[in-house]
């Protein structure tokens, strides 16, 4: 009776009855294949049943990263770890609900030595008492130590950092709501950042 | 599968109604206790990927209906891991077996007798590094073979059995070149233990 109970309690982090393949493309900043980086699978439950050692690789000759694994129960993440060359990424918040088959494909990762980053800071200067901003993108080749697969942050703070790559044209949209009328104004700002760090101060 | 199993059907109803003196319903109890290990063979990960090691199994039967035994019982079975690469850097899978199976008696003679069987598991795969579960599976098991008893005295009989097992999970989300790896198994089981009448 005893072993009939155990063998019923505690699933694990893994789904044993989902099987996927989970796999990335990691290049550096002039889109070259990174090879023998170093990744792990980190997954939770709801339980709290963590595993972070069941699942860790390098990437081969062309940058492909590829796991064969059962799928996380509740959310898993896929860390690069910080090497002699490259700063670590961590993509979080992988889960069932994000992918509608048994390969989970996160698609190209750009992996950042730190000199090739500088900071771009991003201001909000709040005026107007009738208007929010909805949406913030700064659509730039920029270092994100943490990607949330699942996007669903939505609250901006009056000052952001972005690491962005060195020397490129990029720009940022954004887009206000007026409270009272539901008017959408959308704007977009371009930019250039060079050697140096670069601020720009969204005002509404 | 399925011609086999009809073929044992058929063999079960054949000795049945063969004799001429037939015991009806009887609440004989026998109780098995013993050791087993498995060979797995086939294009699977239990076959490829894993060593089975030394396994326990225990059974009871209550009810004996014209020769057929009714038996419940409960099997463990260590399978260690040899290719991290397949499934993951884990450890070994405990898998847990809870059967129902029919056994027909066949006296040989005084001391030896050939117990054929048919069961059916109810199959829990614990995947597990070297202290927690990681993940679980659930599948079925169809068993066919036989026990051979010998008959030590009134009370004790020692067993050896050997049976063909086939496992599959129909649950199983993967490719479908995954799902015939990862979702099927086949071996042959072989044990030894008491048998108290």
């Amino acid at each position: 009776m005893i072993l009939f109970i155990i063998s019923f309690s505690c699933s694990g982090p893994y789904e044993g009855e989902s099987i996927i393949t989970l796999k990335a493309s990691l290049t550096d900043t002039n889109n070259q294949p990174v090879a023998n980086q170093k990744c792990y699978i980190g997954a939770i439950n709801n339980s709290d049943d963590f595993d972070s050692s069941t699942y860790n690789k390098i990437s081969n000759e062309n940058g492909i990263i590829e796991f064969k694994m059962f799928a996380p129960v509740q959310v898993g993440g896929l860390h690069l770890i910080e090497s002699s060359e490259f700063l670590p990424v961590n993509i979080v918040n992988l889960s069932r609900l994000n992918f509608n088959n048994v390969v989970w494909d996160l698609g190209n990762i750009t992996l950042f030595k730190s000199d090739e980053i500088i900071p771009f800071t991003l201001f909000l200067n709040a005026s107007s008492t009738n208007k929010i901003i909805e949406i913030i993108e700064v659509n730039a080749i920029k270092y994100e130590s943490r990607i949330n697969f699942f996007n669903d942050e939505f609250y901006y703070e009056s000052q952001m950092i972005y690491q962005l790559k060195k020397n490129q044209n990029f720009e940022v949209f954004y887009q206000l709501k007026n409270m009272n009328t539901n008017e959408i104004e959308a704007f977009t700002v371009q930019l250039t950042i060079e050697e140096e760090p670069t601020e720009y101060t969204i005002s509404y | 599968m399925k011609n086999i199993f009809l073929f044992v059907l058929f063999l079960f109803n054949s000795l049945l109604f063969g004799q001429k003196h037939i015991e009806p319903i009887s609440f004989e109890k026998s109780f098995r206790i013993g050791l087993q290990t498995a060979v797995q063979f086939g294009n699977n990960v239990f076959a490829k990927d894993f060593d089975s090691g030394l396994g326990f199994n225990t059974s009871m039967s209550i009810v004996k209906i014209y020769d057929v035994k009714l038996t419940f019982g409960f099997e463990f079975q260590r399978l260690r891991l040899t290719n991290a690469e397949t499934i993951g850097n884990l450890a070994y899978i405990i898998n847990n077996n809870y059967f129902v199976m029919l056994e027909y008696e066949l006296p040989i003679n005084d001391k030896f007798e050939i117990n054929p069987t048919l069961s059916y598991a109810y199959s829990v795969m614990n995947y597990k590094d070297n202290g927690s579960i990681l993940a679980k599976q659930k599948g079925n098991e169809i068993r066919l073979g036989s026990y051979l008893n010998y008959q030590l005295n009134k009370t004790f009989a020692g067993y050896f059995g050997i049976h063909y097992a086939y496992f599959f999970n129909s649950n199983l989300s993967a490719s479908s070149e995954d799902k015939d790896y990862f979702g099927q198994g086949n071996k042959i089981v072989f044990s030894i233990g008491i048998e108290i009448l």
